[in-house]
């Protein structure tokens, strides 16, 4: 009880503990002790009644102030800060989110899927064969049939600008990994120098024999693109990206060579691998800017919170 | 009028369902915004900042007393116009503003209010709004919520962010201000106010 009365009755002690009350007290907020205590005091005491009297007094005058008038409605125009504003984003958001994540899901699906026919289809591809044997490789050709417009990309008929349109994201390493002998494996994600140097002697023979024509304004929006897969691999599949970045290069190698084929009849064979670009990659690649543009567009809406 | 279903219907972005919740407390905002700031533009800046800020986060409202969610609001607003504004002596003509359909709480009386009683009630609120005008700030606020209000102590507190036991010793060093103020403009009180007479 450390707020028991004072002892000393009367004494101006006990006044102040009854005046630091009466305001609970009006409010009927003692505990019952306290109450008897106060009421006790209050009996005998006429000045703490006198202080109790014009505390009620107070109280009610406080009550009766009348309330001041209304100086206009404060309803909210339509138009004003609302959430619906704020909540378009935050739907958009989880939107943008869900289409990231469902792309990335079918990316890694689809780059399992590519995968496990490759290695389904030999490892030959490791072997420092000339790029046409690897082209005719059956396994992008008899995937081909679950796509639609495959039938139309697998018809000899399709014209060298409409392949080179499509499958321009794997040309990157084929343009890198010279560098990338000379100068280091910054410029891209070889999974091993093993993979730069066959590219390089891959590629060196597209180098020459490609000249430098509109068609090469192509490749640097393709770089970011050509690391999508290996990067997905490098995460997912360590084992085997050599593989498929062995295998991966070659049919780019083809697709790029293929026009600048026809004034070099000497590599006739050539001219027709780029019929061998799988859908699937075309999926891969297509699903990967899919990721990224959602990826992209999820962070934006978050930061514009 | 249901309210919580406005209250849902807001927290889903309906905004005319929010305004019906303003209708129904704007009334108490303004009047305790008015309260506590001593005057009308004050008072209107921070009734409006507070009912905008209740819609932005009408969502964050988890049940429990809504008027004692958007009091605490509003105590808010309050606090910021007193940090913003150098307070003017409140001695202000606003309080002769009185809205007829709305008598403040104690006021209910068998017969009508006569046009002296009226204009003395006037009189009232202008010196009750000085006196307030001496407490500080916590202290009014305190005094606003409940006996203005009719706040309950918790009430007060939730509305305030104080504990229970600061809110009860607020309210009484306010009331005990407040009455020394009163006393002393006593015999500027009509006479019906005046404490011996009364
Ligand atoms: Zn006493």
């Amino acid at each position: 009880m450390g707020n028991g009365m004072p002892d000393r009755n009367n004494s101006a002690n006990e006044h102040v503990w009854v005046e630091e009350r009466l305001s609970a007290y009006i409010d009927d907020q003692l505990n019952p002790l306290e109450r008897a205590q106060l009421e006790r005091h209050l009996r005998d005491c006429a000045r703490c009644q006198a202080s109790l009297a014009s505390l009620r007094w107070t109280v009610s005058l406080v009550k009766q102030a009348p309330a001041p008038a209304l100086p206009r409605q404060f309803t909210l125009p339509l138009p004003a800060a609302t959430p619906s504003t704020r909540r378009a984003p935050a739907f958009g958001v989880g939107l943008a989110r869900l289409a990231t994540v469902v792309a990335t899901l079918l990316l890694f699906a689809v780059v399992t899927v590519d995968l496990l026919t490759r290695l389904g289809g030999g490892f030959a591809a490791s072997a420092p064969a000339p790029a046409a044997l690897r082209a005719v490789e059956p396994t992008s050709v008899a995937l081909a049939p679950s796509s639609a417009d495959e039938t139309k990309r697998a018809t000899p008929t399709a014209s060298p600008e409409r392949l080179l349109a499509v499958p321009p994201a794997p040309i990157a390493p084929t343009l890198t990994s010279p560098e990338v002998t000379g100068g280091g494996s910054a410029a891209s994600e070889t999974p091993s120098p093993k993979f730069a140097t066959q590219n390089a002697v891959g590629t060196r023979t597209v180098q020459r024999t490609q000249p430098v024509s509109p068609r090469a304004s192509a490749t640097p929006t393709v770089t970011i693109a050509a690391n999508a897969p290996s990067a997905a691999l490098a995460g997912t599949a360590t084992q085997t990206p050599e593989a498929r970045a062995t295998a991966t290069p070659p049919t780019v190698v083809e697709a790029r060579v293929q026009p600048t084929a026809a004034p070099l009849p000497s590599r006739p064979e050539v001219a027709t691998s780029p019929l061998a670009v799988s859908p699937l990659r075309v999926a891969e690649i297509g699903l990967f800017f899919f990721m990224v543009f959602f990826g992209a567009l999820t962070v934006m809406l978050w930061r514009r919170r | 009028m249901d309210e919580k279903a406005f209250i849902f219907a807001a927290q889903k972005g309906d905004l005319a369902a929010f305004n019906q919740l303003v209708r129904a407390y704007q009334t108490l905002v303004y009047r305790t915004a008015y309260r506590v700031l001593g005057e009308g533009a004050s008072a209107e800046d921070a009734t409006q900042d507070a009912f905008i800020s209740a819609y932005k986060h009408i969502r964050e409202y988890r049940g429990g007393s809504f008027k004692a969610w958007l009091l605490r609001i509003v105590t808010n607003a309050c606090y910021d116009q007193l940090r913003v504004k150098q307070r003017r002596p409140s001695a202000s003509l606003d309080a002769m503003l009185i809205d007829p359909d709305n008598p403040a709480p104690g006021a209910d009386r068998a017969a009508p209010e006569s046009p002296q009683e009226f204009a003395e009630r006037q009189e009232l609120g202008e010196t009750i709004q000085r006196g307030l005008a001496t407490l500080p700030p916590d202290q009014r606020v305190t005094l606003v919520l409940a006996d203005i209000d009719g706040f309950s102590y918790d009430e007060v507190a939730a509305a305030t962010g104080a504990n229970v036991g600061t809110v009860k010793s607020r309210l009484s060093r306010a009331r005990s201000a407040l009455r020394d103020f009163l006393m002393t403009q006593e015999e500027l009180l009509p006479s019906r106010y005046r404490l011996n007479n009364g």
